[in-house]
């Protein structure tokens, strides 16, 4: 070795000998092929050297070079160009725009590799996609971008999206996939608080304008080489490196404003009052209890408790360095209120992305990124405070403030009673719970990842790398002496501490050769270890002095309080092998290893592998005489992945990967009076082993006419077995589940993409288009069925059906609701044994197309996201568009309802407390299908000149609008519904869920 | 050089992984081979038994709510689902309380039998001799008071006609393997589980100390207690008088001077048995415990209706048990989530023996001496000369007025084979057996066990 390095030394300087005696200057100008102006900031090397410099604002260099050099040119996005010096002394380049398509590189399974050799399906997102969203995480920015992956918005900023990469592969472990930010794989996909119902994305510390690149790892092979945690998909992101040259300095600000997408539409105070007075009548046969409607009060609580929030964002980032040393540095600044009074997002992020190289075989970096998020975090959707539930529930015929009478009590403070209405409705007035209630989450989240890549050999490298990612959350939650939640204690007050540290270290070991020049031959070796530890405290007090004092050293008493620590791990060995035959013929082979602290130790490996093939048609001789098909690729693949993140809770939006599942175990807290207790709390189940999914992928990729036209296709079989799963068990035993390794389902689908650059020239027009079609079926549960509520997961079945009592409309002759029985007779009666499968939440497929348009410097791009064919379970409208609960307030939709005999109608008619009616049927199912225009962003680019004249190479000013047009019959707040967090059964079903945001945004972008 | 070298090692190092690493324990949690390794351990899980009393499902709080619902002195207005069934008498199969109780009550159950079996099995420890009696007696008593919710909450009233009928399947041994867990038991009939609970209670007696080992906990006289209550629902009256003797004679209690003191953080020497909260048992604001039910400034979701107000004339010291706010009556019996919940008072062992004295048709003074006492207490005058008749209906007033809001009406109705009203608005009564006051078997359970019998009516 030691001898190799010095050769190369000697070479070395026996070649800078050689040069400095015949060296001259060249200069010259580099202009861009786009607009003929001269680019600053571009790489001018003589290449194997590290003589360089780079242009200067108007795209000047000046160099040393001898005649037999070859000067290289590179920019970022530019073709790099490659120039003998021969006798010239004057170099003028025109720099081309990179080609996108095929020969782009990708980010892979612990690598990158050319677009053109990929056999496995793998969707890509750059920068300037996630660039044009106006989003908190980035999460929020793909959907809709990519074919096979679904994305359901969590409402409130910061909050955990469920993501969905080609279907929901498991009953109770989690479906969500593997996040990789730098090659480090985030274990937490969602973290915070166990005790909280919302828990927060470990993508939201994240600031998406870092962000280089997004790959979707889709299919199995793509993905196996994350074996025991891949089977839902893995997500790789990237973040921004610096190049070699100038220093890039670029400002981006945006000022915008925010409200909820849509509300539902609720009865007034005088609706309200003819609604009740005749439920009343109904029920009691008392008339016109509430008076007469043009009397009553008018209060709109959903405008009330809501706002037009202000949203900015300032991100400035630099980048650049020479030859030795390349860095990337941002920083970012986010604030947002939120559409409700009192949530608000405010995040700083900084990031430094730092490269070096020792020597010519050994370089080293590091990323350091640190974010302080503090969330002032509304109420959870099933709250009574929150703003989605009670401004819907909260009788309209109520002030928010007295008015001096003695009904509603002195002017200028909150009315908390019920006004003239006879029942005590739950819901709270929710102006005083804004006033009164606090919940501030701080997250301070720093990460440090180091890597050292030696070259061994020319074709022979080795890198190893350590991360370090540590979370910190704390949590202050207080419900005011005067709030519904906290009156009755006087408050009541927590504060909670999560800590999370996460420890990765990875080396792989690469090889790469080329063999008589047609044989392209790659191989991987790798190591891992992974150590998440999670140490979570909380202590609660109530009897408080007065609102602002809350801490829990003002508290009278403690009332609660604990800590807890658990940790899991995760060992492995992993190869991969890659092939092909002048890049026409491609093969793959990986395979890894994985052993985890999470199973007995019977059962605690598991090998995972994978094997795809590729064929690129078009380079075939016979097929040249079809010129204007640039492409013509056929992929294959088939490979095994894994689930090992089986939720501690089937039902529980917020359950994390049970560390301990197989275990038989006596649990602490069965304490009594004081005395510590312990309880059996898991039945042993030492045969448990991991979730197994089977994946078989065929891809199709088309290019024609020089790829203006570029046509993907993917069909491909998921089958899953050994599904992790609570099998229920007769409570009589003490025990109502264990863990256990039970049956099976399958995802199978397609997917289209298409991309087309319908216009070139001076106006530019191109298209992007996704379709996925997914259908889900449980195969095979072994009789078990999975409850959460009504969602199920039945055998034959789609997972997450809706299994309740169908509706049959309403008696015309007495307004009555009726149901089916089980022989398909209308009746009233309703009972629990007329329960079917009435209802799925798989949509029939998704998609999404984005127009971009430019014209000199301007743009327009549009994005339209759909989903078809799902249903919603309107859980809420049991309270709030159920004609027979008018102890509630309704939506408008129920003042149709059934008045007299001969009325036609599917609303019952008025009535208060209709217990079974109130209970789950069918006439909660809705049509879920949307059209939501996501995304229109309008851009105008400075031409250079004027920029140039302001001393800045680039300014851009833009609007967008988010979200702002939905389509949708839906009759909830929104149709982009996750009220059950990110578990399998559950989703579709929307309990008050506060809807997403839409924004209006402008902003300018300068690069300095 | 030297630098490239460290890193090599430092790299070539981090290839070689060892088991250790995958070897991580709970913190939380500890695995079943190691509860029963000492005394210790042993009384943990023994009061893990008595935490399943806790629950709210159990005697936390459901024990007392859902059976004040079942019958017309107080009124439900919440929102609740469930409860909102149980006050209307029209229960869902899938009713979300039933199916706790029966959860946590199985629970429970597999809580004492684990410690029973640990007792039978010996620990190798040299404290055990000495406890081992206790810990056994306990822990029957906790299963024996489970198993009587769970008969008289998914079985008919004991009588001669429903003895034959359904109870609840028994379980006696702890479930330790998963094919233990996975046995489809049937329902054995409501007199074989009264007779398993009386040989429990009697058993635990046996063992148990006369004075509590730690407050709250069971001692001979709660065994007898609860022997009387199990007599007087079989209206065994013979039997209710000779373990409500034990339970005076004992000399332990006493009825105390005011009959507001009796409820709230402390035991007084009323409370032979209650159910013990601390203030991190049931947090006020969930959902959990009967304070944020019953007391207004909470969920207020239960009131008393003026009917009830009615049975007690002016000047009765349980009016103290009541007040008014947002222009509705409320009981004051569990203002708190710390407040215990009161399950045997000595009031019930008197009245108790009253009631048996006067079904064997004993002098009608040696009746009114018992009923005298509550009388007295309650500062109403006390009662001479009746009639039989009169001493009856005296009788059923004072045990209706003495145990309001303690989830005993329903019983006691159903004991007199009276009929019961509703909790909401119907001015409407059932007959005492009827059906929809009996819980369905859940659905949760026939799902996974197909042996299980359903209910009449369900």
């Amino acid at each position: 070795m030691k001898r190799i390095v010095m050769l190369f030394v000697v070479l070395c300087f026996i070649g800078l000998q050689a040069g400095i005696a015949q060296m001259k200057s060249v200069t010259g100008t580099v202009t861009s092929a786009d607009d003929g102006l001269g680019m600053p900031g571009v790489s001018v090397v003589v290449k194997g050297t590290t003589t360089g410099t780079s242009t200067d604002i108007d795209g000047r260099f000046s160099i040393m070079a001898s005649s037999t050099d070859v000067i290289v040119f590179s920019f970022v996005g530019m073709k790099q160009q490659e120039i003998t010096v021969g006798d010239q002394t004057v170099i003028n380049v025109v720099m081309q725009s990179e080609t996108v398509g095929m020969e782009e590189v990708v980010v892979v399974a612990y690598g990158t590799q050319k677009k053109r050799d990929l056999t496995s399906s793998v969707a890509n997102v750059k920068a300037e996609d996630l660039d044009k969203m106006s989003v908190v995480s980035f999460e929020n920015a793909i959907s809709g971008q990519t074919a096979g992956v679904q994305v359901s918005t969590g409402s409130r900023a910061g909050e955990a999206n469920t993501i969905r990469i080609r279907g929901t592969s498991s009953v109770s472990a989690s479906s969500q996939p593997l996040y990789v930010i730098d090659g480090v794989p985030q274990g937490d996909y969602i973290m915070g608080y166990t005790g909280n119902n919302t828990q927060i994305s470990p993508l939201s510390s994240m600031n998406p304008a870092d962000i280089e690149s997004v790959q979707v790892l889709k299919d199995a092979s793509a993905s196996a080489l994350y074996g025991s945690r891949a089977s839902n998909g893995v997500v790789l992101i990237t973040t921004k490196t610096g190049r070699k040259g100038a220093t890039k300095i670029s400002v981006d600000y945006s000022l915008g404003f925010q409200r909820e997408t849509d509300f539902m539409d609720v009865l007034n105070g005088s609706e309200f009052t003819e609604l009740f007075n005749e439920a009343y009548f109904n029920t009691f046969g008392v008339e016109k209890i509430l008076g007469e409607p043009e009397d009553a009060i008018n209060t709109d609580w959903l405008d009330a408790a809501t706002r037009t929030g202000v949203v900015s964002n300032f991100n400035v980032s630099a980048s650049g360095g020479n030859e030795k040393t390349t860095f990337y540095a941002g920083f970012s600044h986010q604030d947002e209120e939120g559409y409700t009074k009192g949530n608000n997002f405010k995040r700083i992020t900084i990031r430094t992305n730092l490269e070096h190289l020792i020597s010519e075989y050994v370089k080293f970096g590091i990323n350091l990124s640190l974010s302080k998020t503090v969330n002032d975090r509304s109420s959870n959707n099933n709250s009574v405070s929150s703003v989605s539930t009670s401004g819907v529930l909260q009788y309209p015929n109520i002030p928010i403030f007295g008015d001096g009478s003695d009904l509603f009590g002195e002017e200028g403070t909150f009315y908390l009673g019920n006004g003239i209405n006879p029942f005590n409705n739950i819901a709270y007035n929710l102006l005083n719970e804004i006033d009164q209630n606090i919940h501030e989450a701080v997250t301070v989240r720093p990460t440090v990842n180091g890597f050292a890549e030696i070259k061994i050999l020319d074709d022979l490298k080795f890198k190893t790398d350590l991360s370090y990612d540590y979370v910190d959350l704390y949590e202050k939650i207080f419900f005011g002496v005067n709030s519904g939640d906290g009156g009755g204690s006087n408050g009541v007050s927590q504060a909670l501490t999560f800590k999370r540290d996460n420890i990765v270290t990875t080396s792989v070991l690469t090889y790469s050769k080329v063999f008589k020049e047609d044989h392209n031959f790659d191989a991987l070796l790798g190591y891992s270890y992974e150590q998440t530890t999670r140490n979570e405290a909380n202590v609660t007090g109530q009897d408080f002095p007065d609102n602002s004092l809350y801490t829990i050293n003002s508290a009278a008493e403690i009332s609660g309080g604990g800590s807890s620590i658990t940790k899991y791990s995760l060992e492995s060995y992993f190869s991969r092998f890659r092939y092909n035959y002048q890049q026409k013929y491609l093969f793959e082979f990986s395979i890894r290893r994985d052993g985890s602290s999470r199973f007995g130790k019977d059962e605690r490996y598991a090998v995972f592998p994978a094997f795809s093939a590729g064929w690129i048609a078009s380079d075939e001789d016979f097929m040249e005489k079809y010129g204007w098909l640039s492409l013509a690729k056929l992929r294959l693949s088939y490979g095994i992945t894994g689930n090992a993140e089986f939720l501690s809770s089937t039902t529980n939006p917020n359950a994390t990967g049970a560390n301990f599942p197989s275990r038989g175990l006596y649990g602490t807290g069965a304490n009594y009076n004081g005395n510590p207790g312990l309880s059996p709390t898991q039945l042993q189940n030492p045969g448990l082993k991991w979730e197994q999914t089977r994946q078989f992928d065929i891809g199709l990729n088309l290019g024609f006419l020089d790829d203006r036209i570029a046509f993907e296709v993917d069909y491909y079989i998921k089958k899953t077995k050994d599904l992790l799963l609570s099998v229920r068990l007769p409570s009589t035993s003490g025990y109502t589940e264990f863990a256990d390794n039970v049956g099976k389902l399958e995802n199978k689908g397609f997917e289209f993409g298409l991309n087309t650059r319908n216009l070139v020239g001076d106006f530019k027009w191109s298209t992007s288009f996704n379709l996925s079609f997914n259908r889900n079926e449980i195969t095979d549960l072994e009789g078990q069925i999975v409850s959460n509520g009504i969602s199920q997961a039945r055998e034959g079945e789609p997972i997450g059906v809706f299994y309740t009592v169908p509706f049959a409309g309403v008696d015309p002759d007495t307004g009555e609701a009726l149901f089916y029985d089980l022989d398909g007779n209308k009746t009233t009666t309703y009972s629990d044994e007329f329960r079917r499968v009435v209802g799925d939440p798989n949509p029939d497929y998704t998609g999404g197309i984005t127009n971009n348009f430019s014209y000199k410097g301007i743009d327009l791009s549009v994005l339209i996201q759909f989903v078809q064919g799902n249903d919603i379970y309107w859980d809420a409208g049991r309270f709030a568009g159920n004609s027979q609960s008018l102890q509630f307030n309704n939506v408008k939709s129920q003042l149709g309802r059934w008045q007299k005999p001969g009325d036609i109608t599917n609303i019952p008619k008025a009535e208060l407390f209709n217990g079974p009616n109130r209970s789950h049927s069918s006439r909660f199912i809705q049509d879920g299908s949307f059209v939501r225009i996501k995304n229109i962003t309008l851009g105008y680019t400075l031409p250079k000149k004027v920029a140039k004249q302001m001393y800045l190479n680039n300014v851009r000013v833009y609007v967008t609008a988010q979200n702002w047009f939905t389509f949708t019959d839906y009759d909830g707040h929104d149709p982009e519904v996750s009220s059950n967090g990110t578990v399998n059964v559950g989703q579709g079903r929307d309990f008050f869920q506060a809807p997403p945001s839409k924004r209006f945004v402008f902003g300018v972008k300068i690069d300095l | 050089m030297k630098r490239n070298k460290l890193l090599y090692l430092l790299g070539l190092l981090l290839f070689f992984g060892c088991e250790d690493r995958l070897e991580i324990d709970p913190w939380q949690s500890k695995d079943d081979e190691l509860v029963f390794t000492s005394v210790n351990t042993m009384e943990n899980a023994l009061t893990g038994a008595y935490d399943a009393l806790q629950d709210d499902d159990t005697y936390g709080s459901n024990v007392v709510q859902s059976a004040d619902l079942k019958s017309q002195f107080v009124r439900w207005t919440g929102s609740f689902t469930s409860y909102t069934e149980i006050s209307g008498k029209n229960l869902t199969t899938s009713n979300a309380e039933a199916r706790d109780l029966w959860i946590d009550g199985y629970d429970g159950i597999n809580r004492a039998n684990r410690v029973i079996d640990a007792v039978d099995a010996g620990v190798d420890d040299p404290l055990f001799e000495s406890v081992k009696d206790r810990i056994k007696g306990e822990a029957l008593f906790v299963r024996a008071i489970l198993y009587f919710e769970l008969v008289r909450n998914f079985g008919l009233p004991y009588s001669e006609e429903n003895v034959g009928k359904p109870g609840v399947p028994l379980i006696l041994k702890g479930t330790l393997a998963l094919s233990d867990a996975r046995e489809l038991p049937t329902r054995n009939t409501i007199a074989e589980v009264y007779a398993q609970i009386i040989k429990d209670l009697k058993d635990a007696k046996g063992l148990l100390p006369a004075t509590p080992a730690l407050e709250g906990r069971a001692f001979k006289s709660t065994c007898d207690a609860f022997l009387v209550r199990i007599y007087m629902t079989m209206r065994n009256w013979n039997e209710v008088v000779t373990f409500a003797d034990f339970v005076i004679n004992s000399n332990l209690f006493a009825l105390d001077k005011d009959p507001t003191s009796t409820f709230g953080e402390a035991f007084t020497p009323e409370m032979i048995f209650g159910v013990i909260h601390t203030t991190t048992d049931n947090l006020g604001n969930t959902n959990a415990a009967l304070n944020d039910y019953y007391n207004p400034n909470e969920r207020g979701d239960i009131f008393i209706p003026q009917s009830t107000l009615d049975l007690f004339p002016s000047g009765d010291k349980r009016l103290g048990w009541f007040f008014t706010q947002e222009e509705k009556v409320w009981v004051n019996k569990y203002m708190e989530a710390k407040y215990n919940t009161p399950v045997i008072r000595y009031a019930e062992i008197l009245l108790a023996k009253g009631e048996a004295l006067l079904e064997l048709g004993a002098p009608v003074d040696d009746v009114l001496s018992f009923l005298n006492q509550i009388r007295d207490r309650a500062g109403l005058g006390v009662l001479i000369g009746l009639t039989s008749d009169q001493v009856v209906d005296s009788l059923r007033l004072e045990t209706l007025r003495e145990f309001v809001a303690e989830g005993h009406s329903v019983y006691d109705l159903q004991r007199w084979k009276q009929e019961v009203g509703f909790s909401n608005d119907r001015a409407e009564t059932v007959p005492w057996n009827d059906p929809s006051l009996v819980f369905p078997i859940p659905q949760r359970e026939r799902d996974v066990n197909p042996n299980l019998e359903q209910n009449e009516g369900y």
